[in-house]
């Protein structure tokens, strides 16, 4: 046996620090046992309740004053113990941050360490994913996110939303409570739920208050006339929507920021579809001039970077199924200049393109690729509508309003859930096959009942592929049940309030968004590990069955010292074909392997009863993270190292050039998961040299059925000094996979594995 | 069936025509040029490639020679690539990999397949697929039939030549190919024989190319203090002035970059300086001094 030891990996992925909280431990620590003796007071029973008293605890606290420049306000800080809805800012539901709170305890007084151990108990049995994993975990197969022991991990969490902001923005707040209001003679049971709602709006418009009073203090004081000139314009945006709906893109987009930051939602949709007119009106009327309208996006730039979730903070521009295309396009335009301008990690800039589009629009995406910055991340609409219609089973229309969140899963827009809250290790999981069961990470056996044929016996490649097939199957049945099993637990605990008001068919319905009352209920599955699996196999089919050098026991024995002593077998892995040269032996295995995984994954949404449960292959940095948790691997890949990320080739391994890597991209079939990420790289010199012919290479490789590129510029001499140098390379930003980030704040492995990817140069 | 012998298939050719590319480069070549960056181009059968990072001194290349030829020096086993450059076995003799072979034969349709791979990204971009060298015209057997192969399949086909072509073979690639890369390496004889090994003749192609109506992209490698004299800025306005399917001229200064791997040289290989930007500043001033037209370094356009 290998002693291995597990670099320890943070709950969550976080990359960036965040701003330390406004609020000192003190003043956090009395909010936060305001918080759990509200929460305290009420049973299951009255979630709804219990929900709105605990968000009126919070709001309008957590607010930070705004700082100077802000040209809208609402920067508010997740305490320890708070409400949520996803990881990366607080967590999902009622949360503790178990983390969080050891740190606080021991920055703090010895006399305040009884309350806090007083919450840490109480949180213990009632914090969600508490909840959740107590009944839901399977020993030594299914484990918590991100525990990389396992092959298969999950969660509880209500990832990805995406609010319907048309409909804030069309009624206003007294609009949606008057259009609440006319539903309760309809659904007169849904009088709770209602009920709900209204109070959550009304506390809405308490934090528009507070806004106020800040705005109104601040002008009491000296400033520039600048300044006044912003917070008079700013003070009558607030005073507006605190009742009506906007008239302006000022107040139209401080609403929409505000609803979102209490809903906890960290995607902001479709921006350009619901700003675009308030722009164009504003632009039109003189009221504002293109750089004001600049400076105003900057500043709401501002406000979703400062939040660091590093793998959300989605803004989606562009597109079909927009209201008014036209005044969309102008948003569009304005907001690339400004990511271009700005150079900020969030947000996650995402340009959705079809065939027909103002071409102005890619040619300002490309200059500001070609920036660094790594924005915008490319979505094909002529494949992923087509896609989302197949894989979720809905009309053309609801389509057309599919959009990325966080590292890239779609979800409808406004009206559907698609967390992706299980994740497979699809290499860990071959590995321990290969070694009839024990995983070479730890020793333990991770096949739970599974009767699993012993290496040995199996004479033909074919018969691998099978027991393959039967233990993902296995893993993906029970990940499914946890999944569906999670929305039940987030559902028996929380009403995500603010998130139903905004999603259809909340409103209609009368009922909250995971209790019947979303159009689309769906999820999503995160597959990692999915390319160096596939060339595994091949090094399995190759080695062992076709030419016969190795047997299987040879293999296990081989693996299990992580080739000490094989170092000529290991070049041979090595040097084997690998997907990512247009390679159709081994390209075919990936294919093979992405259709059965996602089949068999869809196939389980009818049986736990969802709308629809599809594939993600869009990792961020887990591949990484896992990858430090997988043994040695048939490939080639020795133990700890990391991971391919998503579909892309192993790091390096492409060696074909850019065309081959695009066509053996191409040959994963888009249609049939809910969302890849592509990676390419290329040196700045060869990008801004052969602009039009890397154009045409995206263009080309769109037809073919490409769904996606985030494309990273980016010159190789500089990822290698920054990896020893930091300290020059502060503001180098790197695509990870699903999310960008600045390159020298990742984990040493992490920049390895970025590093080593094919730069075209 | 004939086969040709290849040293690379580059696909994502930026470099050798317009568009996306596919460049086929074939191994074998008459000239010596002293500044040749990629001379395992030139011997025109298979040769021994050693890659000596990889040695772990297990010695069985050592015992499989018998030590004639290769030494072991501080565990690492050093190769004289003059005895072995036919030495192919030794690829399977070396556990580690060290060896490979320069030099590939591949039939008309192994090729034809690797190029059609790419089919999608030359319509879309106007590329299509290039033969280079070495000296492509050496294998023109080989090429023809693959030539009319992808012609018929509708690919744009141009042809890099280095201008030396004592058998007149230029003038039966006139059907097939659309376009030609012209290499003008030195403005007088001297430069040719000392650095070079060959008196060419470019004007003698550029004439059969112009009445046969084929547009030439000239090629002039620039190398400090060798051929950058004013004799070759006039030669090249020259030609521009005579021969109007001249359609643009490259100038490709100097580089060191060169691969890793040892092999036997066949020529006698010197490094020359490397041009900084006052240099390249001053050939800029001679190009447009003389209004040559459409001239192109480094991807920037001198003169319109």
């Amino acid at each position: 046996m290998i002693e291995r030891i597990l670099k320890k990996n943070e709950q969550n992925v976080a990359v960036a620090p965040k701003e330390p909280l406004y609020k000192s431990d003190v003043e956090q620590l009395e909010i936060m046992v305001e918080y759990t003796e509200t929460h305290r007071r009420f049973s299951d029973d009255q979630k709804l309740e219990r929900e709105i008293a605990c968000l009126n605890v919070l709001f309008p606290k957590v607010f930070r004053p705004m700082y100077n420049g802000d040209r809208i306000v609402g920067r508010y800080d997740a305490l320890p113990i708070g409400f949520g809805s996803v990881t990366s800012v607080g967590a999902p539901g009622h949360y503790c941050r178990f983390d969080q709170m050891a740190k606080l305890r021991s920055r703090m007084e010895k006399k305040y360490h009884s309350t806090i151990d007083d919450l840490i108990a109480y949180w213990k049995l009632h914090d969600t994913r508490e909840i959740f994993y107590r009944d839901n975990l399977l020993e030594n197969v299914m484990g918590p996110f991100v525990d990389v022991r396992y092959p298969v991990i999950i969660t509880a969490r209500f990832s990805g939303m995406y609010l319907d902001y048309n409909k804030l923005l069309d009624y206003g707040i007294d609009g949606l409570i008057g259009l609440i209001e006319s539903k309760k003679s309809e659904n007169p049971s849904s009088m709770i739920e209602y009920e709900s709602m209204i109070q959550a709006l009304q506390l809405l418009q308490k934090v528009i208050d507070h806004h106020i009073a800040e705005v109104k203090n601040t002008l009491s004081e000296s400033l520039s006339d600048d300044r006044r000139c912003q917070l008079v314009t700013l003070l009558d945006a607030l005073k507006e929507i605190r009742n009506d709906k906007p008239s302006s893109f000022l107040s139209a987009m401080q609403l929409a920021w505000l609803y979102s930051s209490m809903a906890g939602v960290v995607n902001y949709g479709r921006m350009d579809d619901y700003l675009g007119d308030y722009l164009v009106s504003d632009l039109n009327s003189g009221r504002l001039s293109e750089a004001e309208a600049m400076d105003l996006i900057e500043s709401q730039w501002r406000l979703i970077e400062v939040k660091r979730t590093n793998v959300n903070g989605r803004v989606i521009v562009g597109g079909k199924g927009r209201r008014n295309e036209k005044n969309a396009d102008v948003f569009c335009k304005l907001a690339i200049e400004v990511t271009k301008r700005a150079q900020m990690v969030e947000p996650q800039f995402t340009l959705r393109f079809y065939e027909g589009m103002d071409p102005q629009i890619m040619e300002k995406a490309m200059d500001s690729i070609s920036t660094g910055i790594t924005y915008p991340i490319l979505y094909n609409d002529d494949v992923n509508i087509d896609a989302v219609m197949k894989t979720m089973n809905v009309d053309y229309t609801t389509a057309c309003n599919y959009v990325p969140f966080g590292c890239g899963e779609f979800v409808l827009a406004g009206k559907g859930v698609g967390t992706p809250n299980v994740c497979i290790n699809l290499l860990k999981s071959l590995t321990i096959l290969v070694h009839d069961g024990v995983d070479q990470w730890d020793y333990q056996y991770k096949l739970g009942p599974l009767n699993v044929k012993k290496m040995s016996e199996i004479s033909a490649f074919e018969e691998f592929l099978e027991l393959y097939k039967q233990q993902l199957a296995y893993y993906i049945e029970s990940g499914g049940q946890a999944h569906a099993q999670s929305y039940k637990v987030m559902n028996e605990q929380i009403g995500f309030i603010f998130t139903s008001i905004l999603t259809d068919d909340c409103i209609n319905r009368g009922k909250m968004v995971l209790d019947g009352g979303v159009f689309h209920l769906g999820g999503t599955n995160e597959m990692y590990g999915n390319i160096n699996a596939a060339d595994s196999l091949y090094a399995i089919k190759k080695l062992v069955f076709e030419d016969k050098v190795l047997t299987m026991s040879q293999l296990q024995d081989i693996l299990a010292h992580d080739f000490d002593g094989h170092e000529n077998l290991r070049r041979k892995m090595t040097d084997l074909p690998k997907f990512g040269n247009d390679d159709d032996e081994v390209d075919q295995l990936a294919v093979w392997l992405h259709e059965f995984t996602c089949s068999h994954v869809a196939k389980q949404a009818e049986k736990v009863g969802l709308d629809s449960w599809l594939v993600v292959v869009i990792n961020n940095q887990v591949n990484t993270e896992w990858g430090r948790a997988t043994a040695s691997s048939p490939d080639g890949r020795i133990a700890g190292m990391y991971m391919s990320n998503a579909n892309n080739p192993q790091s390096g391994a492409d060696i074909n050039g850019p065309t081959a890597m695009l066509n053996s991209l191409a040959k994963i079939r888009a249609d049939i998961n809910a969302g890849t990420v592509q990676n390419i790289k290329f040196s700045k010199r060869m990008f801004d040299q052969e602009r039009k012919k890397i154009q045409a290479l995206f263009k080309t490789y769109f037809k073919k059925g490409g769904p996606q590129l985030m494309v990273n510029i980016v010159s190789q001499a500089d990822l290698i000094d920054a990896y020893h140098n930091p300290q020059n390379h502060r503001d180098l930003i790197v695509r990870v996979g699903g999310f960008s980030a600045r390159y020298v704040n990742l984990d040493k492995d992490v920049q390895k594995e970025i590093m080593e990817r094919t730069c075209n140069d | 069936m004939t086969k040709g012998l290849i040293f690379d298939i580059q696909r994502f050719s930026v470099n050798d025509g317009p568009g996306i590319r596919t460049t086929v480069f074939f191994k074998g070549c008459g000239l010596r040029c002293a500044w040749c960056h990629n001379p395992e181009s030139i011997a025109s059968y298979q040769q021994l490639s050693v890659d000596s990072t990889r040695c772990d001194g297990c010695k069985r290349c050592f015992d499989y020679v018998k030590g004639y030829g290769i030494e072991m020096i501080n565990g690492k086993a050093v190769i004289d690539t003059n005895i072995h450059d036919r030495t192919l076995d030794l690829v399977h003799v070396c556990p580690q990999g060290c060896f490979s072979v320069v030099g590939e034969e591949k039939s008309v349709d192994e090729v034809v397949s690797v190029i059609m791979k790419d089919w999608d990204y030359y319509a879309e971009s106007g590329g299509g697929v290039t033969f280079s060298g070495g000296e492509a015209l050496n294998q023109w057997g080989f090429i023809e039939p693959l030539a009319r192969i992808l012609k018929e399949k509708g690919l744009h086909l141009t042809l890099d030549i280095s201008g030396y072509d004592p058998a007149g073979i230029l003038t039966k690639t006139l059907g097939l190919i659309d376009l030609y890369l012209l290499d003008v390496k030195a403005s007088s004889d001297d430069i040719y024989h000392k650095y070079v090994g060959q008196t060419l003749n470019p004007e003698g192609m550029l004439k059969i190319l112009a009445s046969a109506h084929k547009p030439v992209i000239l090629r002039v490698p620039l190398i400090a203090d060798v051929n950058d004299d004013s004799r070759l800025f006039d030669y090249l306005a020259q030609l521009n002035l005579a021969y109007d399917n001249i359609i643009e001229t490259n100038l490709l200064p100097y580089h060191t970059l060169r691969k890793k791997q040892q092999f036997r040289l066949l020529n006698e290989r010197e490094f020359f300086t490397v041009a900084d930007q006052d240099r390249k500043n001053f050939w800029k001033n001679e190009i447009i001094r003389r209004q040559i037209r459409h001239v192109i370094m480094e991807n920037e356009l001198l003169s319109q």
